[in-house]
């Protein structure tokens, strides 16, 4: 009982050198636990703190969305799981980072923003100013007509034109 | 099915139209004319920038036409054939559509979320080639339309949710246009108000003229003799007045001032006539669109309303029409007076003295243009301070009503930091506000003010080195004109604005009597006044979202008079189940039949006539509670009324009111508990009589005895009636003829409430258990 406290300064996480991950013939994520354990597949990795704490906290999990492991962190885990981990969440995340703001169109209702992004140059139609906020941190989040985030880390950080064009419509 | 290929891709949003070099492409290689059946854009390269690969659908082969290589377009051709799987893979931002081939990787294409609904078709219909090919048999056709977003046809731009035409290229005098169509019936007062505008306006131009001859010809003695020069209009009163030749008139003194006197009395009148009729006729116009907009509104079906937050459709009809009323009354009219202002004094300036007319009017245009850029500023900083406003307040709204949890959390100074940071920025903007507008005000009296100062110093010089035509009183004049220039330039800089704004308004309006209802009755509509009520499912699948399957190929037959319980784990797709027999949306394949008749051949109001729903939070409207209960069947009579309520078990708590069952019930009425409302909504379903009730049962609890007369209820009201129960009460599971549980969109088993514990893996055995042991303290 008296306990209690320290139980919870430490989730339960999987030993990470023990983890092994590869990819099969369909091009599925195959998982084994530890060294005696059956391959399970298909298998999807998640961040649990994907804005605030990226890189610590992966779950792995199956395809009904158990968890399986929960990683605390990538270092200790064997080399080519981890790059294979590091790809996968790089390849299912698509979060493309504004570099600045070309022109605002916001005559009319919907309104087509023409930005550079680290991705390549793209055109968005943005519903509302609903849709573009601002968090606690700073951050703006822009979501786009058909629900594609694209983030601006910095403010600060862009030209002083896409700067006040965007904070002219914080929603 | 043949989907929309066009050559220019300039305007259109990508991956909307497949282009036309694809398909040629795709033709030279496979070497016959490809009709595609389904084409999505990958947008993102494998190196994770934008990037293009086609995927199209047709002739039985999945095509990718690859654009990212470095070396050149190339093209991979997947025959569908059964060894091949699809699937799409889910992520943030992204997903990757994948073709499995012989259980190995064959393609692996990412694509951005805007390209998630065509790729979902296009998985849809390769699945369904795939499948035919494996049954030897030709796929279903489709069912109904996709639910696509729209893109405007010339300039590319998104349709919002609401509208069906392009705001953007919406021609604004066609709505404009359209909006005089409303006025029209009471054009009398149109043209008597407009026409009174007119009059006013004209008549405010004569004083300062009157003014100059009232100097120059009737106070002013001539000097030596010499008659100033009389301008075109004054030779003409003097001709018609008979004294011609003389300059001096003393004897005109009495009549100018009752000249003078009759226009500021006819200026009163004319003024209370425009702004009497133009108000009232206003009135009655926007009254006849509110009325029209909300008649029309209920025509519309389900999909229209959820679609559509509640707000934006009661502002529409209030607000909207509100600033219509607004743009009538008042917008127009001072517009065109402005306008007639402006080009009046020019010309009656021009006539007198091109130069000094020229000098005057040179603040106007400058006048404007500030005016122009102010109300751009202005509407920029107001909505800056409105964000920072909401996310200040916002700070209260959680604060206050969360005061036990900031307290016990120990979290004041948080939250006092918070607010008062918040505030902050709410002031840092409001200050670069204050600075626009006060500054305004200053440099618009400025430019009247310097139109003053050019004229004293032109015409000043001019009068004391002794002009001909430059009068005294034509410098007085002048001064009199100059400070009429004010409001006009106000609302011409603010016109464009305007127009803008009413515009809009009235295509909201607008919209909303132009949408066609999708749910409706067809022309060739059976009539089927007394249903049996027997139901099939064949083969029904439905989405909401055009992307996320929400039912997935459901069969089943009801007869008449059974009672089904339907239950499974939360999300299954009950609710869906429901919706679609109340015919509140259409399925998107295959179909369900009444009667052996398949709903869309029934008539709409007949069908729901006869289909009786008792919610999970049943709605009471703003009314007496025997309103309530006679809602959809006004004529009865009060015994019809209570012997509903007697069988709801309600008769007995609603006598027990003071008013009994004339009690307001509804947002300013009587609370009632959750078991008197379920009561009461019984007790309406039961009044109405239909052939097949839907019943959602309420998840609240009641106490048992409560419970009890809840339960002794819904046997009355199920009897005899096919039934669909989204059941939670033990009892009700029990009594089921048959259960159907459903799970992610599919029955996955059926029987009775005995048969379903009996099997060893059963998802209904399962859930029983995990329920009853919550339960175990109701013995019911």
């Amino acid at each position: 009982m008296s306990n209690k406290k320290e139980n919870l300064d430490s989730v339960e996480c999987t030993e990470p050198a023990a983890v092994r991950l590869w990819r099969d013939e369909r091009g599925q994520l195959e998982l084994r636990r530890g060294p005696d354990a059956d391959p399970i597949a298909p298998v999807r990795l998640a961040r649990c703190f994907p804005w605030s704490l990226r890189d610590r906290y992966i779950s792995i999990r199956d395809k009904e969305g158990q968890e399986l492991v929960l990683l605390e962190s990538l270092d200790g885990v064997e080399p080519e799981t981890r790059a294979l981990i590091e790809q996968e969440l790089d390849q299912q995340e698509f979060i493309p980072q504004i570099t600045a703001v070309d022109d605002v169109d916001d005559d009319y209702e919907v309104m087509a923003w023409k930005v550079r992004t680290d991705r390549g140059p793209i055109e968005l139609q943005i519903k509302s100013n609903d849709d573009i906020r601002q968090l606690d941190d700073g951050r703006v989040i822009i979501k786009d007509h058909a629900g594609g985030k694209f983030e601006v880390r910095d403010l600060s950080r862009l030209d002083p034109r896409s700067r006040r064009l965007i904070e002219d419509h914080l929603g | 099915m043949s989907v929309a290929v066009d050559n220019q891709i300039e305007h259109t949003e990508p991956g909307a139209v497949l282009p036309g070099s694809i398909k040629v492409l795709l033709e030279d290689r496979l070497g016959e004319q490809t009709e595609p059946t389904a084409f999505a854009l990958a947008d993102v390269a494998p190196s994770g920038q934008f990037g293009q690969a086609w995927v199209v659908l047709g002739n039985g082969h999945l095509a990718v036409a690859d654009l990212n290589r470095a070396d050149g377009p190339e093209l991979r051709f997947t025959p569908l054939e059964s060894n091949v799987e699809l699937e799409i893979l889910e992520g943030v931002g992204s997903s990757r559509f994948r073709v499995v081939r012989d259980g190995k990787l064959a393609e692996e294409l990412r694509f951005s979320q805007r390209q998630a609904k065509r790729f979902s078709q296009l998985l849809r219909r390769g699945q369904t080639h795939i499948r035919g090919q494996e049954q030897g048999e030709q796929p279903a056709s489709p069912g109904g339309p996709e639910q696509e977003e729209k893109f405007c046809d010339k300039c590319g731009r998104l349709i919002p949710d609401w509208a069906e035409a392009c705001p953007r290229c919406l021609q604004k005098r066609r709505i404009l246009w359209r909006l005089l169509s409303f006025a029209w019936p009471y054009k009398r007062w149109l043209i008597i108000g407009m026409g009174s505008a007119l009059a006013v306006t004209l008549l405010q131009l004569v004083p300062p003229k009157l003014t100059q001859f009232l100097i120059d010809y009737v106070l002013q003695k001539p000097k030596d003799g010499t008659p100033p020069e009389q301008g075109l209009l004054w030779t003409l009163i003097g001709a018609l007045s008979g004294k011609q030749g003389s300059a001096h008139r003393p004897d005109l003194l009495w009549p100018l001032i009752g000249g003078l006197g009759c226009i500021v009395v006819l200026r009163v009148g004319f003024q209370y006539l425009r702004l009497n009729r133009l108000a009232r006729l206003s009135e009655l116009m926007t009254h006849d669109l509110r009325t029209a907009a909300f008649a029309h509104l209920q025509k519309l079906s389900l999909a229209f309303f959820n679609k559509k937050p509640t707000g934006h459709l009661i502002s529409r009809i209030t607000h909207d029409t509100d600033r219509l009323w607004d743009f009538v009354a008042f917008g127009i009219v001072e517009l065109v007076m402005s306008s007639v202002v402006v080009v009046g004094i020019a010309v009656i300036l021009f006539l007198e003295e091109p130069i000094l007319a020229t000098l005057t009017m040179i603040p106007i245009p400058i006048g404007v243009v500030l005016t122009y850029f102010h109300t751009v500023a202005i509407r920029r900083f107001f909505h800056r301070l409105w964000t920072k406003w909401s996310r200040m307040t916002s700070v209260l709204s959680d604060a206050i009503p969360g005061v036990r949890v900031v307290k016990a959390f120990r979290q004041e100074d948080r939250e006092v930091a918070r607010f008062t940071g918040r505030s902050q920025a709410f002031v840092g903007d409001a200050m670069d506000l204050h600075a626009e507008w006060t500054s305004y005000w200053p440099k618009v009296m400025f430019l009247l003010n310097l139109g003053t100062l050019i004229i004293w110093a032109y015409a000043g010089r001019k009068i004391i080195k002794g002009s001909d035509h430059l009068t005294l009183g034509t410098f007085v004049m002048f001064l009199g004109y100059v400070w009429m220039f004010y409001g006009p330039i106000e609302q011409l800089g603010m016109m464009n604005r305007m127009f803008q704004r009413a515009a809009t308004s009235a295509q909201r309006v607008f919209e909303v009597l132009d949408t066609q209802p999708t749910i409706y009755t067809k022309s060739s509509a059976v009539k089927k006044p007394r249903m049996a009520g027997s139901v099939t499912f064949e083969d029904v699948c439905f989405s909401y979202d055009g992307v996320k399957r929400v039912l997935e190929d459901v069969s089943f037959h009801v007869d008449a008079g059974q009672m089904i319980g339907l239950a499974g784990p939360s999300g299954g797709g009950k609710t869906t189940m429901v919706n679609l027999i109340c015919r509140f949306y259409d399925v998107i394949e295959g179909r369900i039949l009444i009667d052996g008749t398949d709903v869309r051949d029934l008539d709409l109001y007949e069908l729901r006539s006869q289909i009786g729903v008792v919610l999970q939070e049943p709605y009471l409207f703003r009314g007496t509670i025997a309103e309530n209960i006679a809602y959809g069947n006004e004529q009865v009579d009060m015994a019809t009324i209570i012997t509903a309520s007697k069988a709801a078990n309600a008769h007995d708590f609603i006598v027990g009111f003071s008013d009994g069952y004339d009690t307001m019930v509804g947002e300013r009425g009587q609370t009632l508990s959750g078991g008197e409302r379920q009561r009461i909504s019984i007790a309406r379903a039961i009044l109405s009589n239909p052939r097949i009730l839907i019943l959602d049962e309420a998840t609240s609890s009641v106490d048992s005895k409560t419970e009890m007369k809840i339960q002794e209820a819904i046997d009355r009201l199920v009897e005899g009636r096919t039934t669909f129960a989204i059941a939670h009460r033990l009892s009700t599971l029990r009594k089921a003829d048959r259960l159907i549980i459903l799970d992610k969109g599919k029955i996955v088993e059926q029987g009775t409430h005995e048969e379903l514990l009996g099997k060893e893996d059963g998802l209904y055995a399962k859930l029983h258990t995990t329920q009853t042991d919550l339960q175990s303290m109701f013995a019911v």
